[in-house]
């Protein structure tokens, strides 16, 4: 291959944990006449300088990286402002998850699961620039993202609007604590924790520590 | 000390009894100064009773509101009806013991009272816990019944004339009868015991009731002193059992929404933690799904455009991701427990060398926590890839402790592992060294060390491939405890 042939060869980074499919992807798109790079996943700071100096015309991101990379979704950002294209490939089922990566600038978000054959149409239309994901598709993630994070927002407001103080309290009773051992932990008077207690109760409009540690479960604050 | 600790202590009754004993006297000797002494304490020590009895109502009834037992509803309710109208009307009966007095009513009201405490408590002696809807109509029946009762009494009275014969012998008739109402609800609490809980701490204060109306029976000032001080004792004992049942209720309550709290949170961890379990378990699958099918893909329209090697490497990889799966899937028996490191290398080892494998082993006794069966796994796994990777050359598996943590060696003769490979050797895919070997792989091999708490590495090999799996030590104390 000539420098020159090299050159036209459009590149594409491959940032994913499954080796085979990592394998796999890189000798099928050489074969389509790509110029497949795999990515170390073992260093964030490293991938995003890898794309800034030169940048790929896309980047096949896995979501779920686990160890050093971890999410997926930080990484979509610097390399969309560095330049890159960033096609989301992920085994997650989880659309919330593949919605914040559109918002962060990717492309798209595929699911790892389709056929391998439509896999790979999607990632040479995304490298020559063709959109790959319908906007409507686009548009209903994002609105279920937003419309998801509205609902959890008015979920956590109560809890936002208690004292630190108040949110150590609830911690505490949720892990069982009784007033009067949260009070010899704190070197405070019973009654102040009971105070604090009473707050808590209030704010969250709940009639009972139970009824207060099960609202902060069932909404996720703890 | 605690109030509840106090009352609960067998100690605290008799000093309860005490204090009432020493009150009922010092009221004497106050009521020496008056013209009729006995006649005078008597009064004040029924008057004493009543806010006792009184008391103990309301506490049970609060008790009551806190653990919904039938039982203490109807005895919060008796307490009161015996501090409220029984005592009450005895005072009145002696207040109005004028030479020429009219005591029938004064009787009749007392003895409808007490018999509806008794039969209240007989009823609560019965009671079914799921019956209590019934229990309710009875009570108001009753309740109803001595109403008209009284009624009908005082319109009668007005009809017939006072007789100084009759209304003494009415009197002492219904305290007889009273006592031996008190004495057999007394003996059936007693019998109750078995399946009333609190029953039998009652029985010996039903009886002491008893015996006061037996002691009311000689008209005699002296011995109504004393069925007056007996029922003021079993006002205060009955007041401090209410209390300490009370301060037990709210203590248990509070303790039984501790326990929720925390059941809640052990519930709520053990959903995360399997379905974050199960969300890795889907992905991986997921993954390695994609991983397959892209391979099997590949090879399958692109096969004849790959050289002969990577189509070798990319096939082998292939099957060990099927393995990977298969693995993930059916990975069963995952309990873990104390063993020793020794005889699973033992067993596995021997297994190896029927198969034609030849081996140095050094063992040492060393006790781990783990799954023994993925132990067993990862050594099978290791001893066939050094058989593959080195044939014919003596494998070498030493198990040696230092400090807490157990080493297991397993090295070759062979060719080693290329330094180059040497960072990929535990990855997944063919370009570590997974590709030459059949089975598990290392990567898996690792992970399932790790989840042991071990690790599985890379040895510093003289010549050939060495690999060190390090588990930690159990402590002879922990072994000792389940």
């Amino acid at each position: 291959m000539s420098p020159r042939e090299r050159r036209r060869r459009l590149r594409v980074l491959i940032v994913d944990d499954q080796r085979l499919l990592v394998d796999s992807l890189s000798l099928a798109l050489r074969l389509e006449g790509l110029d497949p790079l795999v990515a170390s996943v073992a260093d964030a700071a490293g991938l995003v300088e890898l794309v800034q100096a030169d940048p790929p015309a896309l980047v096949l991101l896995d979501l779920d990286l686990g160890g050093a990379l971890g999410d997926g979704t930080d990484l979509v950002a610097p390399c969309v402002a560095a330049g890159a294209r960033v096609l989301v490939l992920t085994g997650t089922t989880d659309e919330l998850w593949m919605a914040a990566a559109l918002e962060q600038g990717a492309c798209a978000a595929i699911d790892k699961g389709i056929p391998f054959d439509d896999l790979l149409g999607l990632v040479l239309s995304a490298a020559h620039g063709q959109t790959v994901m319908e906007p409507t598709e686009r548009e209903r993630l994002l609105h279920h993202l937003h419309a998801h994070r509205a609902s959890r927002a008015r979920d956590l407001a109560p809890f936002e609007s208690l004292t630190p103080r108040e949110q150590q309290v609830l911690r505490a009773l949720s892990l069982g604590q009784t007033v009067s051992h949260i009070a010899e932990a704190w070197v405070v008077s019973e009654s102040t924790v009971r105070s604090q207690v009473h707050a808590v109760l209030s704010k969250l409009d709940v009639r009972s520590q139970l009824e207060a540690v099960a609202a902060a479960t069932r909404v996720g604050w703890l | 000390m605690s109030i509840r600790g106090y009352v609960a202590r067998p100690g605290g009754i008799a000093v309860l009894a005490a204090v009432a004993g020493a009150l009922i006297a010092s009221l004497a000797s106050l009521a020496h100064t008056t013209s009729q002494p006995l006649v005078a304490t008597t009064a004040m020590t029924e008057a004493l009773a009543v806010p006792a009895f009184l008391g103990a109502g309301v506490l049970r009834l609060a008790r009551w509101r806190i653990t919904g037992e039938a039982h203490c509803a109807l005895r919060g309710g008796a307490m009161i009806l015996m501090g409220g109208l029984a005592l009450p009307s005895v005072s009145l009966a002696r207040t109005l013991a004028a030479p020429d007095g009219d005591l029938t009513i004064v009787t009749f009201v007392r003895a409808v009272t007490a018999g509806v405490v008794l039969y209240v408590l007989a009823v609560a002696l019965s009671d079914d816990e799921s019956d209590r809807v019934d229990l309710g109509r009875k009570v108001v029946w009753l309740t109803a019944t001595t109403a008209a009762a009284t009624v009908l009494l005082v319109t009668l009275r007005d009809r017939v004339p006072p007789s100084p014969t009759i209304e003494p012998t009415l009197a002492d008739g219904v305290e007889v009868a009273l006592a031996i109402a008190w004495l057999t609800v007394a003996a059936a609490a007693a019998v109750r015991g078995n399946r009333a809980h609190w029953a039998r701490p009652a029985a010996p204060l039903l009886g002491a009731m008893g015996l006061s109306e037996v002691f009311r029976v000689p008209d005699d000032a002296a011995t109504t002193l004393v069925a007056a001080a007996l029922t003021a004792a079993v006002g205060f004992l009955v007041a401090s059992s209410a209390l300490m049942d009370l301060v037990r209720a709210a203590q248990d309550e509070r303790d039984e929404t501790h326990h929720l709290t925390r059941e809640l949170a052990q519930a709520r961890d053990a959903v995360w933690t399997r379905k974050a379990w199960q969300d890795e378990l889907t992905h991986d699958a997921r993954s390695t799904l994609a991983g397959i099918r892209a391979a099997v893909h590949t090879l399958d329209r692109q096969g004849d455009r790959l050289d002969p090697a990577t189509v070798d490497q990319l096939r082998a990889a292939t099957l060990a991701e099927l393995s990977h799966l298969e693995h993930m899937l059916v990975r069963r028996n995952t309990d873990t427990d104390v063993f020793d490191v020794s005889e699973v290398v033992r067993t596995v080892t021997d297994v190896r060398r029927a198969a034609g494998l030849q081996m140095e082993v050094t063992l040492e006794s060393a006790l781990v926590r783990g799954v023994p069966g993925d132990l067993a796994t990862v050594l099978q796994n290791l001893l066939v890839n050094a058989h593959e990777h080195a044939p014919g050359a003596p494998v070498s598996v030493a198990v040696r402790t230092t400090g807490a943590v157990v080493h297991v060696t397993v090295s070759d003769d062979g060719p080693g592992i290329p330094s180059e490979a040497a960072d990929t050797a535990f990855e997944r895919g063919f370009r570590g060294t997974d590709s030459r070997g059949s089975g598990l792989g290392l990567s898996i091999a690792r992970t399932l060390v790790r989840q042991q708490g071990g690790e599985l590495e890379l040895g510093q090999a003289g010549t050939g491939a060495s690999f060190v799996l390090s588990l930690p030590l159990v402590t002879p104390a922990a072994v000792a405890v389940p």
